[in-house]
């Protein structure tokens, strides 16, 4: 899991965050699995989305902690198939935004929307 | 080995072409001719129910024992002094069993019989999404260096999130279903079925243990339901019986399976594997090699030596070709033409011409419409198949060819031409393997699937002339280029049952002989034994495992020798249309020793020429114990007998030897090497006798293993 975060508004750490970000979901076979916020209920997804990710080395998960760090409109782009409780959005392999999860999401269905971007056709 | 590496590309030609012809005879055997299988629905699997565990007395799975899956019809391969658990699940057994059952079922039992069936189906992909997971995985490692394969593990990745997610789906679909149908609501089951599914996903990926079990379990719980709804399941009786047939398929014996029978057992007998004796039939053999080899001359070079082994085989394999099959090629010939007939009725046109000419009979009666429909129905089936069926018939007629050419050959040559044959017939189909594509295209559920859809369509005329015989009486009149679709229809399949009777009256022996002949496994005469006199029926809701034991079986056994275990199934008196068999080949797995008399061809060192010897030799081999599947069980055709063995054994072999014309008697000692099957044997030792050039090397070809198969009258050399 990779954890984006961002030093009392540090540029530079806006910067590396949205390098590293565009670089995960450019990645030519990866599903990514982009988690935003903060707080317990997040954390708690967040062990929950890594257990998913971590045996498969084609999943991964990005948590980006401050929003900053999404390029302009890019948190929109990125969320707006969700609703208001989405916390995390997965990413198919052609980088499609597919399946939008909450806070509450467990492990069956973090493995289930990750195995459904993972087999979506272009 | 210098020897052995220069005949090594040759002899492995012969071989491969042996087996092709080994494949022929194999086919030839066991076709439409011997005997009627016992067919299940298509739909309906009860073998799935059965599992065996072999128990051997010694080697690698005295222990564990060795598991193996029942199949429809399959072979397998047990040690000789082994005993056979035979285990039955009842509830997948009934399950299976209840899609046989006529009258239909309540949609409600038709429902969960689907369901058990689609879940069944999900669980079997497990193995497969595990082996695309490694695979992918692997790809992965490699794709760091070559990123040309990420597109290849893009779609790996696909099919892999596709098959896993079904999977999961289909059980999370099944259990939530089960508890909403013991009351819970959606909430509760999907809590209820999380809960359940959790232990699946594991900090490796998955446990594919639990998996298996859940799916197991639901399954379980679906045949548990079916079951309620099919009371008349448990009135169907189920009879397993067995017999250990010799590999000749003469003797007969019955084997005891209790409860089911109670055949008399006898006191325990082990087949030792390392005898270091020589068998009486060996030792016959070996006196018959004796009185032969008086009869012929030394060989002047290597290839007449050769030649003159090649002929010994021959000549045998020609006479016993020409005396058993004479009948038979004829039928062939006679099925082979009748066949090509039908060819004419594939082609639309003609078809459409002869129904014009039949006209208003067909087209105006209900009977001749179903006519019409039946016949689309057989072109369709003969023209899927046709190109098959003609490379069957062709391999027949090649067979049938070589009659006609041995008359007045060498033997040598018509081995060649033997060969030749065979070697184009494996073109014709352009085999990439053709000894796996052969018995492929030979195969009897093929031939008998459309011999099956030629009587299907006569079936359909019969009906029609007896509800409206003016209509056949006319039809059958009408030719097109003077044939007419139902006579060529009734040829084909009367053509097709005089072959089979023709095949079937070729004696056991013979096929015995044929196999001994070329290495071949032994041809089971496919004929349905009846149970044993003091046979019993279990109903199947009673505890139905049973077991074998080979060491107690009343009756000499063999290696090649086979126990088939027979299952049926009743409802009343009447037989239900879901038996199989399973045939146990026996084998000798480990260490083992075995004599085998031959006639060598001997080389002094220092000379050129070559006397013929015979010879006894003592092989040392170990047989290696049958591997276990991935799945941890073993399928069909796991451990029973292997085409070629090239590597055989190494042993010793004895000889008298006449190089010193100053000594009596002279004994040869020679380290020896066997290949393929113990066929051939190559070795080198020293005339215990000799004082001058001791060393000698020796070579034999023995095709014919048996007594009184090699006429001691060759063709002297001039």
């Amino acid at each position: 899991m990779r954890i984006l975060d961002v030093r009392d508004g540090n540029k530079d750490d806006i910067e590396k965050g949205r390098a590293i970000l565009l670089a995960e979901i450019a990645h030519p076979s990866k599903t990514v699995l982009i988690l935003r916020g903060d707080g317990p209920e997040i954390a708690r997804f967040a062990d929950a989305a890594a257990g998913r990710s971590d045996p498969f080395p084609w999943r991964e998960v990005v948590w980006v902690k401050n929003n900053s760090i999404f390029k302009d409109g890019q948190e929109k782009e990125l969320f707006s198939g969700g609703n208001d409780k989405s916390c995390a959005v997965i990413l198919d392999l052609d980088d499609t935004p597919l399946v939008w999860l909450s806070a509450d999401s467990n492990p069956l269905q973090i493995e289930k929307a990750f195995l459904k971007a993972g087999s979506n056709e272009p | 080995m210098k020897l052995m590496l220069c005949f090594r590309p040759v002899l492995r030609r012969l071989y491969t072409q042996k087996v092709l012809f080994i494949s022929f005879f194999l086919a030839l055997l066991t076709c439409p001719c011997t005997g009627t299988p016992l067919l299940a629905d298509e739909s309906a699997e009860p073998w799935t129910a059965v599992t065996y565990k072999e128990w051997p007395d010694s080697g690698d799975y005295v222990e564990k024992g060795r598991d193996i899956k029942a199949e429809r019809n399959a072979r397998f391969g047990i040690d000789i002094n082994s005993h056979v658990d035979i285990a039955i699940n009842r509830k997948i057994l009934e399950r299976e069993l209840s899609k046989t059952l006529h009258g239909g079922l309540s949609p409600q039992a038709k429902m969960l019989r689907e369901r058990a069936d689609q879940l069944k189906q999900t669980a079997d992909s497990i193995n497969e999404v595990m082996k695309s997971l490694e695979e992918l995985f692997s790809l992965w490692n490699k794709a760091e260096k070559n990123p040309e394969l990420w597109p290849v593990i893009r779609e790996k990745i696909r099919a892999f999130s596709t098959t896993m997610g079904n999977i999961l789906e289909t059980l999370e679909k099944e259990i939530t279903e089960r508890l909403k149908a013991r009351g819970l609501d959606e909430a509760a089951a999907q809590e209820e079925k999380d809960k359940i599914m959790f232990p699946v996903l594991t900090n490796e990926g998955y446990s594919w243990s639990v998996l298996t079990q859940l799916f197991q379990q639901e399954i379980s719980f679906l045949d548990d339901e079916l079951i309620k709804l099919l009371p008349e399941i448990e009135k169907l009786d189920i009879e397993i019986y067995a017999y250990l047939i010799s590999e000749s398929g003469g003797a007969k014996v019955p084997v005891h399976l209790p409860p089911y029978n109670e055949v008399k057992e006898c006191l325990p007998t082990r087949v030792e594997k390392l005898t270091f004796h020589i068998p009486e039939e060996q030792m016959r053999l070996y006196e018959q090699h004796t009185e032969t080899v008086q009869t012929m001359t030394e060989a002047k070079n290597l290839a007449e030596a050769l030649l003159n082994q090649m002929e010994l085989n021959a000549r045998a394999l020609e006479k016993s070709i020409t005396d058993s099959f004479k009948t038979a090629v004829n039928a062939v010939n006679n099925a082979g033409d009748s066949i090509e007939n039908l060819k004419y009725w594939t082609v639309d046109e003609n078809i459409q011409t002869w129904i014009s000419a039949v006209g208003d009979d067909l087209k105006n009666s209900p009977q001749g419409q179903k006519l019409i429909t039946s016949y689309r129905d057989m072109k369709t089936s003969l023209i899927a198949t046709y190109n098959e069926a003609v490379i069957h018939i062709d391999l027949l007629k090649s067979y049938a060819k070589q009659q006609q050419v041995f008359a007045g050959m060498t033997p040598e040559s018509a081995m060649l031409i033997i060969l030749r044959e065979m070697r184009r017939a494996s073109y014709a189909i352009k085999a990439e393997d053709p000894t796996m594509l052969l018995p492929r295209a030979l195969d009897p559920a093929t031939w008998m699937e459309q011999f099956d859809t030629i009587q299907k369509f006569l079936d359909v005329v019969n009906e029609t002339e007896q509800q409206a015989p003016a209509i056949v009486s006319n039809i059958e009149h009408v030719t097109t280029e003077g044939r007419n679709p139902i006579t060529d229809a009734k040829n084909a399949v009367n053509a097709i049952r005089f072959v089979q009777n023709q095949l079937t009256g070729i004696e056991p022996e013979v096929r015995s002989w044929i196999g001994k002949v070329l290495g071949l496994p032994p041809v089971l005469a496919a004929v349905d034994l009846e149970p044993p006199a003091t046979q019993k029926r279990l109903t199947i809701t009673q505890d139905l495992d049973t077991l074998f034991d080979l060491k107690r079986i009343c009756g000499e056994r063999k290696e090649f020798d086979t126990v088939r275990v027979y299952y049926r199934f009743f409802k009343g008196s009447e037989q239900l249309n879901a038996g199989w068999y399973n045939d146990f080949q026996l084998r000798l797995f480990g260490w083992q020793d075995d004599i085998v008399a031959g006639i060598s061809f001997a080389n002094q060192s220092g000379t050129s020429t070559f006397k013929p010897i015979a010879s006894l030799s003592w092989i040392l081999n170990k047989n290696r114990w049958p591997k276990i599947l991935e799945d941890g069980k073993s399928g069909s055709g796991v451990g029973e007998w292997k085409a070629i063995e090239w590597f055989s054994g190494a042993g010793i072999t004895t000889m008298p030897l006449d190089f010193d014309q100053n000594q009596d008697a002279e004994i040869g000692f020679a380290f020896t090497l066997s290949f393929i099957n113990k066929k051939i044997l190559v070795g080198y030792g020293a005339n215990l006798q000799a004082e001058n050039d001791p060393g000698f090397w020796f070579f034999s070809i023995t095709l014919l293993d048996t007594p009184g198969m090699i006429s001691p009258t060759v063709k002297r050399n001039p």
